[in-house]
């Protein structure tokens, strides 16, 4: 139920009206009904409501009450539509992605055949573009950022794309499907490398503390580079960017974690860059397809300067891909 | 002659709506209305029959329905938007209270508007064409009927309107003048119709008095004092409150319409004449009734062939008969009213057999029995039945008791009963049978008027209202309208209309006005309930309001992404090896340059030297900073820039139009060179001056490969 708030000024003592209003304090997030609907406006109640909200209360109706409210209190609806521009603004908004993505986004991919047959990456760029912009942009700041970045990334192919979507796609085939929990690791995804704009370039090319020993301090990095964008991270989603090169075995960095200490979501992310890297020649393995590519993952294949030792979950899936 | 179309285009327009618009100008068919002021449509839209109204500007297009929604929420306006955005479904619901009928996006496209343009006048020619064939040949059979009546009155013939009537009669719709001289003498002598056409002639002859004393002078001539009666209460002549029939029938628009025209000089008076003509059918049928077949072609073979009617058996025309046959099988397989109550109350499928078939077993069981009763067995019709009605479990045990017993005289008043719910039910058929006769007879109306009635509710309330005024003199039009219904059906397509109409009318019926028992209403209020039932209302209305505030507070967000989008774009370039050390800096130049207009050179630091790796000041105006030599100005800025040391604004409150900003890459405390920028008004908070530097952070890697290995 949507609330939108109007001006105390709107109503008027001794008058009777056809819908209830509500007064929302912010601070302590609760709302409670202050003129019922049917009853007179009564000067005393009228004059404490008045109080509160110059004192900063909302006062408030129900979104579908706005056309009778209007009525009663002889106003244009447009004058409640100013109060609550952004709301509008957004209903509009979410109206728009519905509108342009829904269809799209229930779409099904099996997978397994896509990385078989076609593996044309723009087909699952687009089907994951349209799940997230469906994502509602009520949840949290987070996702509505991802839900906006997405949309004007997703129409090209790199290498952080490439990684973020396929995360995505591991994590939904793992039946995770909380906005919250895969928008943080859509930007995980996306921004996770970012950090190598600090290192030798030679080193950020190959992926490797070869050429740089501040390698290792890259997820740091990643972080720091961030924290210059003015944009608010979740914990979570630094905390996947912070864990990427962490292994199971706790011979990972940039701290060693192990098992347990690990989110789990970060597996997810450090097997699709695992496997994009593969594919896309990163680590110097020519001719690796993505089928190839999720059976060194499954089987725990040996490769030189890749950790193939993921948990049993992500092998699992891989090993559904793959078969 | 087809109806004016008119289309009314409120600027501004979209181009397809312009494109539209130059499309149909080319059209003599169509008149063409441009609006930029909503005044001017006002003032336009009362005196415009059929029109369709194009606009684009929702603010516009929302004053102009609220505005006009009198005269543009009926069946003969239709109000299209096109818009460049998507309308919130909330305000499209709003919209559509107002009137509009239909939003569409900008990619619409041209045909598809065309086609609704067409479609939407086709409609109203059609029935117009209809309508006119309707009263040319009412109009003719009571112009025949007159002519007769003055043959037996004065025994005078006229050989000019012998002419005339033999000439109508074989349907001559060439001769105008003759048309028109028909049109006054009805006018004269017999009022006419049930369209909006004819109450507009009605109306205005009764505002003129000395009309309304020839017109009745006319009637008393012709002695027809049923007629006068019938047209009297038929036709509503009364000029006491011609607005009240109007409202009633829901026409008003019409009066307005042609009251303004009368205003405006608009010469179409002769064809609004005409027009009146189409509903003279219910006079001509009072006529018929009253007077008997004396006169009806139907009863001179020679006219009938001519005039190409049905045949006729026992009185009525064969089409006739066979559709009462076709209504009678219909109503064999619909289910009884009783049915349905049974249905109802079981809540199961009832699958007795329809009632003519449950006759049928009757006369079956009857013919049993007799025989029965003949070989010496007895059984009982009325326990029979009750086993049918009766559940299997009881049926057993209480048949047996009444079959165990052989109460006879139980037995007759078992029968006796059950003959009296037989007449009952029949009566009751009865009933329905004219309730079925009306729903055939709503289904013959033409297809126009099905649609229409689908389309506007108030229209198909006018027409339910006509229906009921006619329904005493109903037999031979019902006859033209079943035939036309069965007609309807027989392509698939007239046959989804034919259900649309048949389901309408069988849909909830119009009650009218209903009437208050005013004692029963001061009683209830003396006993306090309707104060009782009003608590109570406000009651619920108040738990709901208390349920809806505990509904937590539904929040958007819809944060700025400060393009941080951008980096990633950065990070594809630095892992990309095919890309040069120069073209990302030039990256980030352009990703500075599409946010903040900035200029930037990048400076490298080796063996104490300053050296130039990549640099906007030398390709792009440098104007803002009013330089003329780019060349020299770029050799400028190397100097001091060694003292710097940190990053630096020249103006840290960034309030001078154009700040300079200088950024130092330091690698274990080794200087690797310097970015400059320049920022034309663009930078007005620490947080935008952060993001300046986060890009320039970015080429970081690019100046310690040049470190590395040497530019």
């Amino acid at each position: 139920m949507r609330f939108v708030n109007i001006s105390i000024d709107m109503l008027m003592p001794e008058t009777v009206l056809q819908v209830p209003i509500f007064m929302y304090e912010e601070q302590s997030q609760t709302r409670k009904v202050v003129f019922y609907a049917g009853y007179t406006i009564e000067e005393e109640t009228y004059e404490q409501v008045y109080d509160n909200a110059s004192k900063g209360a909302l006062i408030q109706i129900s979104y579908d009450d706005i056309e009778t409210f209007c009525k009663d209190v002889d106003i244009e609806e447009d004058e409640v539509e100013q109060l609550n521009e952004f709301l509008f603004e957004m209903i509009e908004k979410e109206q728009y992605y519905i509108d342009s993505y829904q269809k799209k986004s229930e779409e099904n991919i099996q997978l397994k055949t896509f990385f078989s047959e076609t593996a044309d990456f723009k087909q699952l760029l687009e089907l994951v573009k349209a799940q997230v912009c469906c994502f509602p942009l009520t949840i949290s700041e987070e996702v509505s950022l991802t839900v906006q970045i997405v949309e004007k990334l997703f129409i090209r192919q790199s290498s952080p794309i490439k990684v973020a979507v396929l995360a995505y796609l591991l994590a939904k085939q793992d039946k995770i499907s909380d906005p919250k929990m895969l928008s943080s690791l859509l930007l995980a995804g996306l921004f996770q490398d970012i950090g190598l704009t600090q290192l030798l370039r030679e080193s950020a090319i190959n992926d490797s503390q070869e050429f740089d020993d501040f390698y290792l301090k890259h997820p740091m990095l990643t972080i720091y580079v961030l924290s210059k964008s003015g944009v608010e991270f979740s914990t979570l989603t630094k905390r996947i960017i912070l864990e990427q090169h962490e292994q199971l075995n706790g011979e990972g960095f940039p701290r060693g974690k192990k098992e347990e200490n690990i989110h789990y979501l970060t597996h997810y992310l450090r097997a699709a860059y695992t496997c994009v890297y593969l594919v896309e020649d990163r680590y110097n393995t020519k001719d690796i397809e993505w089928i190839k590519a999720f059976d060194i993952l499954a089987n725990e294949r040996a490769v030189e300067g890749v950790n193939t030792i993921f948990p049993k979950k992500i092998k699992d899936i891989m090993l559904s891909l793959k078969s | 002659m087809s109806i004016e179309k008119n289309l009314v285009f409120i600027f501004p327009l979209l181009p397809v709506l312009t494109e539209l618009k130059n499309h149909f100008e080319e059209n003599s068919d169509f008149v063409i209305y441009e609006m930029d002021n909503l005044v001017e449509y006002k003032q336009l839209i009362g005196i415009l029959e059929h029109v369709i109204t194009f606009s684009s500007d929702m603010k516009k297009t929302s004053r102009y329905l609220q505005e006009n929604k009198q005269f543009i929420t009926g069946s003969q306006s239709l109000n299209i938007a096109v818009t460049k955005t998507t309308i919130p479904p909330h305000t499209f619901g709003k919209l559509q209270k107002f009137g509009l009928n239909e939003v569409h996006k900008d990619n619409v496209t041209f045909k598809s508007l065309e086609h609704k343009v067409n479609n939407f006048f086709n409609r109203f020619d059609a029935k117009k064409e209809q309508d006119q064939v309707e009263a040319q040949k009412a109009a003719m059979s009571t112009d025949v009927l007159i002519m007769n009546k003055e043959n037996k009155d004065s025994n005078v013939i006229d050989t000019e309107s012998k002419q005339r009537v033999e000439r109508m009669a074989s349907m001559d719709e060439d001769s105008s003048e003759l048309k028109r001289k028909k049109v006054d003498l009805r006018g004269l002598s017999i009022g006419s119709g049930s369209g909006p056409g004819v109450m507009t002639g009605k109306i205005n002859n009764s505002f003129n008095p000395a009309m309304g004393v020839l017109r009745k002078k006319e009637l008393k001539g012709l002695n027809l004092p049923e007629l006068t009666n019938s047209l009297k209460k038929g036709r509503g002549f009364t000029p006491v409150d011609p607005d009240r029939s109007y409202k009633k029938r829901g026409q008003f628009q019409a009066v307005d319409r042609d009251l303004q025209r009368k205003k405006l000089n608009i010469p179409d008076l002769l064809d609004g004449l005409k027009n009146k003509r189409k509903s003279f059918t219910p006079v001509d049928r009072e006529l018929k009734r009253k007077k008997g077949l004396l006169l009806d072609p139907q009863n001179d073979p020679k006219k009938r062939k001519k005039l190409n009617l049905p045949d006729m058996i026992d009185g009525k025309p064969k089409s006739k008969l066979k559709l009462e046959e076709q209504k009678n099988e219909l109503k064999r397989k619909k289910i009884t009213p009783v049915q349905r109550e049974l249905k109802k109350k079981d809540g199961r499928l009832d699958l007795r057999p329809p009632d003519q078939e449950l006759k049928r077993k009757k006369l079956r069981e009857d013919e049993e029995n007799k025989k029965k009763k003949e070989s010496g067995i007895i059984d009982l019709p009325g326990v029979q039945r009750e086993i049918e009605r009766k559940p299997n479990d009881v049926i057993g045990k209480e048949a047996k008791k009444k079959k165990g017993n052989l109460d006879l005289p139980g037995v007759e008043r078992e029968i006796e009963w059950n003959k009296k719910k037989e007449d009952e039910e029949q009566k009751k058929k009865k009933n329905n049978k004219f309730e079925e006769i009306e729903i055939e007879r709503g289904s013959g109306k033409n297809k126009s008027d099905i649609l229409e009635k689908n389309y506007n509710s108030k229209t198909s309330n006018f027409t339910e209202i006509e229906k009921d005024s006619s329904r005493k003199d109903a037999g031979f039009e019902e006859i033209g309208i079943s035939r036309d219904g069965i007609k309807a059906i027989k392509s698939d397509t007239e046959k989804e209309d034919y259900e649309k109409v048949f389901s309408y009318d069988k849909g909830p019926k119009d009650l009218g006005e209903q009437t208050i028992d005013y004692s029963s209403f001061s009683e209830e209020t003396k006993a306090g309930k309707r104060e009782e039932q009003k608590e109570k209302e406000r009651l619920r209305h108040k738990a709901i309001a208390d349920k809806l505030a505990q509904t937590p507070e539904i929040k958007y967000y819809y944060p700025s992404t400060k393009s941080i989008e951008n980096l990633v774009h950065i990070e594809s370039f630095l892992i990309n090896p095919k890309m040069e050390s120069s073209q990302y800096l030039k990256f980030i130049h352009f990703m500075l340059y599409k946010r903040f207009k900035a200029l930037i050179t990048f400076f490298s630091y080796r063996s104490s030297k300053f050296q130039l790796l990549y640099s906007s000041h030398l390709t792009e105006d440098l104007s803002i900073i009013k330089v003329e030599d780019n060349e020299k100005y770029v050799e400028g800025l190397k100097e001091g820039l060694k003292e710097t040391q940190i990053p630096t604004w020249s103006d840290e409150t960034y309030q001078v139009e154009l700040n300079q900003f200088i950024y130092p890459y330091f690698q274990d405390g080794v200087l690797l060179g310097h970015a400059i920028g320049h920022f034309p008004d663009s930078i007005f908070t620490h947080e935008d001056a952060q993001q300046v530097e986060m890009y320039l952070m970015c080429a970081k890697s690019v100046y310690l490969q040049i470190q590395k290995d040497g530019p």
